[in-house]
């Protein structure tokens, strides 16, 4: 009972720190994207690593974690939101589907310039789904921001994508109670 | 009444006066007595041949052998009961030799616990001999020729002692011969003797079958079987001889006397010959016994009683033997210094036991002690006037908050040198020749020990020098010349620290290490030093220097002037080179090699994975350079720093290392430079046909930032790409390089 009451508390210091730092827009919000939040077997989609609120980000580098045995990565992309400042140099990080990682997805500008601010996509990975179904989440790992200096931004990390594999398209119903599933155990989770 | 209380009062107050300059004088002496260690106090123990009998003055063998110990070099003080002069008492000749005494007698004296003797000059058992009754056998005689009674003796010396847990010396001699007396005197022995000799069938009567003469046939028939029958074979022919004074070849009644009396001291002299003979064992069975063969230098001819010397000529003859017993338990018995500073030649400074009396004699073999507990400092001084010594040991030691020295400045030998055995002990050596097979600075744990080598002529020869065996030692050298035959060793056990600092003078040695199993430091700013081939090994270490050589110890070589040349170096600690010149025919790199300014190495050079060079900085007033007359074998890390304030320009180039026999290429990562400021960066490259590598300053451009784009991920020190060397490849790396890509330029990957 008390370790639960601890949770409660730090969650809901969490979320006031979290709701502080937006109202006062001390630092970016990240967040996952997906194109879709259900997606049939064999078909693709794409998801992108999305940040709000971003003030002279020069680089950026993160991880993403997926479940391999519901989804392939098929490509990584660079985003709009550092082109727009100018030449960049971007990585496309290293891709491992049987582990379900993507690893330093990163990108810079170049030269002396100024870092971007506002919102826009950092980069977007287009995935494929496995022959199985299920539920699979999408977590951001290992998050850098730097500004133009190339001093470290402080930002508030994405919570984790759920995206539901279905047998077939088309199969809404389907998609609907397993949305609803899934949106159920995310409440368990949230609500301890 | 009133005069009586007045006069005590008076005399109280006198007095009183009497006893406080009393005391007071009483403590000058006893300080001034401090200042002198007390002499080997020494017991001539035994009877009237100790005494001196019946001589006036009596002084036995004693003062004969008191004036040759000196000139020996010993000084001992004699101690007993007779002839003791206490105002006097180093220049007396003080005994416990007791006219008549027998070896009970001395044994119930027990004069040696009045007196605790170091030392115990015994010499006794002739009373005993002459206190037996042999007229009616031979028996008595064999049982004082056992030498029971002097066992005992010794062995209740030795439990007095130890009961008070002491120990001594003792000198056991053998005794004179004894005869009978030409001029007075005689002996229970010897006149029983001639009664059982001339008992049953042998007296003259009986022998000369009433002819009133005895020939040579009917002597033999009365005595060879009878003393046949005892195993007793006199040579009955040359008593014959010699009792026929008239030539006649017969002897008459006072003839035939005259032969029984020779054949009495035949006998008696036998028995007297086999006590010796177990006098020398009891003395080789304990270690603290010594033999002594005083009484075989007399012969009946130093007597008129048949006892004791008739001159004192007769009793000097004694002396050389204990004088050659005494120089030889002193030349091997354990020397200890006894007095606070002083020369090593002073006989008073030494002691056969420590913190005992002095005058044992300068040292010349043996074992030396130089062990102090107290707060003095005590130099011990070896000067030209020693005498060359060659030791067994030789340790130095203070345990207490003093320091104990050795000033060495002339010849010295010793098997083993321990300076600070679990305390501290230091040497100084400013001149002659030490030879010290085994060499320990800083023995166990928690000890130190320190020597400076100084000196145009001094030399120290070793086999092997070990500086921080278990404890700390420290060795500096500002001349002469240090030659060891096999190992120098810095650090030997894991809990060893020692250092060398090398100044001036010549080193030289068959291998060295620089931290063994413990640490080391060597320090070089001047002077000659060679590892080089003396001795072939089984390892074929010869002529090698090794650094940090084992696992787990460390070890640091900073070359900073002079001249080293080693055949053979490997370093897994660090080589630091400031200075000096460096020659070796092979350098193996595992640790740092740190360079700083312009170094030569004349060999190869074979630097590994996993190693660094450390080339200090570029582009400043005195850059850094390596220029190896050899080949460099190029596998682990090089780094460079910038000056400060160092400002180069685009095309700016500097070599920062070159080999005459070629650089292998450099491998990815291998070569760390610095960041410089603005849009410049630093590019190597292998020059002059790959006997140059040469730093050249440029423009940063999309090659560089695709070198470190295509490391992204990679771990590791030494990660090419790893700009900002935090040990991974990542955005950080990246967005430096990027940043310094000039305005307008697009990379396209």
């Amino acid at each position: 009972m008390g370790i639960r009451m601890t949770s409660m508390i730090r969650r809901a210091l969490g979320v006031l720190l979290a709701a502080w730092l937006i109202q006062s827009g001390a630092a970016p919000v990240l967040s996952i994207e997906p194109s879709t939040g259900g997606i049939g077997k064999g078909q693709s989609f794409s998801a992108g690593v999305v940040v709000r609120d971003a003030s002279d980000l020069f680089a950026y580098q993160f991880d993403l974690a997926f479940d391999p045995a519901l989804l392939e990565v098929t490509g990584v992309e660079e985003g709009g939101l550092l082109p727009a400042g100018g030449p960049t140099v971007f990585f496309p990080g290293i891709v491992d589907n049987q582990a379900g990682l993507i690893s330093f997805v990163l990108g810079t500008l170049t030269d002396d310039l100024p870092g971007v601010s506002g919102d826009g996509d950092l980069a977007r990975i287009n995935f494929r789904a496995r022959n199985a179904t299920g539920i699979a989440g999408l977590s951001v790992l290992h998050i850098t921001l730097l500004d133009s200096t190339l001093a470290d931004i402080a930002f508030i990390p994405p919570e984790a994508a759920p995206v539901a594999v279905v047998p077939a398209p088309g199969t809404a119903p389907l998609v609907a109670a397993m949305l609803l599933v899934m949106g159920s155990m995310l409440r368990r989770r949230v609500s301890p | 009444m009133a005069n009586a209380k007045q006069i005590p009062s008076h005399s109280w107050w006198r007095a009183a006066l009497r006893r406080c300059l009393l005391l007071f004088t009483l403590t000058l002496a006893s300080m001034a007595a401090a200042d002198v260690p007390p002499l080997i106090q020494v017991m001539p123990l035994g009877d009237s041949l100790t005494a001196g009998y019946p001589l006036e003055p009596e002084l036995s063998y004693r003062k004969k052998l008191r004036d040759d110990l000196a000139l020996a070099g010993f000084q001992i003080d004699y101690v007993g009961a007779f002839a003791e002069d206490m105002a006097q008492p180093l220049q007396d000749l003080a005994h416990q030799g007791q006219v008549g005494a027998t070896i009970g007698q001395i044994a119930n004296d027990a004069a040696w616990q009045r007196f605790k003797p170091n030392l115990i000059l015994l010499m006794a058992g002739t009373n005993d001999f002459r206190l037996v009754n042999a007229s009616s056998g031979f028996g008595g005689l064999a049982g004082v020729a056992s030498a029971g009674a002097l066992g005992a003796l010794v062995e209740k010396i030795n439990s007095d002692y130890q009961s008070q847990g002491l120990s001594v010396d003792i000198f056991v001699s053998s005794i004179p011969p004894m005869g009978h007396a030409t001029v007075s005197g005689g002996s229970t022995v010897l006149t029983t003797l001639q009664q059982f000799l001339t008992a049953d069938g042998r007296s003259f009567d009986a022998a000369s079958a009433g002819a009133g003469a005895v020939d040579a046939a009917l002597f033999n028939a009365a005595f060879l079987d009878f003393l046949t029958r005892r195993r007793l074979t006199p040579d009955l022919a040359g008593i014959f001889r010699a009792a026929d004074a008239d030539g006649s070849a017969a002897l008459s009644e006072a003839e035939y006397d005259a032969a029984i009396k020779l054949i009495g001291e035949f006998v008696l002299n036998k028995y007297i010959g086999d006590y010796n003979a177990n006098v020398r064992a009891l003395a080789s069975s304990a270690s603290n016994t010594h033999f002594v063969d005083a009484g075989s230098q007399l012969s009946l001819a130093d007597y008129t009683d048949g006892t004791h010397p008739a001159s004192q000529q007769g009793y000097d003859k004694l002396a050389p033997a204990w004088l050659a017993g005494l120089r030889a338990f002193f030349a091997d018995a354990p020397h200890y210094w006894v007095d606070a500073d002083g020369a090593w030649s002073n006989s008073d400074n030494w002691g056969i036991a420590p913190g005992g009396p002095g005058g044992a004699g300068e040292p010349t073999g043996g074992m030396v002690y130089l062990f102090q507990s107290d707060a003095i400092n005590r130099t011990v001084t070896r000067d030209a006037s020693t005498t060359p010594a060659q030791l067994l040991d030789l340790k130095i030691e203070a345990t207490g908050s003093g320091n104990m020295t050795l000033a060495s400045q002339a010849d010295l030998s010793a098997v083993l040198l321990v300076a600070g055995v679990q305390g501290r002990g230091g040497v100084v050596q400013s001149g002659g020749t030490s030879t010290v097979p085994n060499f320990i600075l800083g023995s166990e744990a928690g000890s130190e020990g320190v020597y400076h080598l100084a000196g145009t002529d001094s030399v120290l020869r070793a086999i092997n020098e070990e500086i921080g065996f278990n404890g700390r030692g420290v060795f500096t050298q500002d001349g002469g010349v240090n030659d060891v035959l096999r190992q120098l060793i810095l650090g030997f056990s894991a809990g060893g620290s020692g250092s060398y600092t090398l100044n001036q003078g010549d080193l030289s040695a068959n291998e060295e290490y620089v931290g063994l199993n413990g640490s080391g430091v060597f320090t070089q700013t001047g002077g000659t030093h060679r590892v080089e081939l003396k001795t072939a090994t089984a390892g074929g270490g010869e002529g090698t220097l090794s650094i940090a050589s084992e696992a787990g110890s460390t070890g640091i070589f900073n070359l900073q002037g002079g001249t080293l040349s080693a055949i053979r170096l490997y370093n897994h600690g660090t080589f630091d080179y400031r200075g000096g010149t460096l020659t070796t025919v092979q350098f193996f790199n595992y640790g740092l090699l740190r360079v700083r300014g312009s170094r030569q190495l004349n060999g190869d050079l074979f630097h590994y994975l996993n190693a660094r060079i450390d080339l200090g900085e570029i582009f400043g007033a005195a850059p850094s350079r390596l220029d190896i007359a050899g080949a460099a074998e190029m596998e682990g890390g090089i780094t460079v720093t910038l000056a400060p304030n160092a400002a180069p320009q685009p095309g700016d180039s500097v070599e920062i290392m070159t080999a005459t026999h070629g650089i292998s290429p450099l491998l990815d990562g291998q070569l760390r430079l610095p960041l410089l400021p603005g849009k410049l960066i630093l590019r190597p490259s292998l020059a002059d046909q790959g006997r140059a590598l040469r730093i050249t300053v440029d423009i940063v451009n999309c090659d560089d930032v695709g070198l470190v784009r295509s490391r992204i991920g990679r771990p590791g020190a030494l990660a090419a790409g790893d700009v900002n060397q935090d040990g991974v490849v990542d955005v950080r790396d990246l967005a430096i390089i990027a940043k310094k890509l000039p305005a307008g330029v697009t990379c396209t990957f």
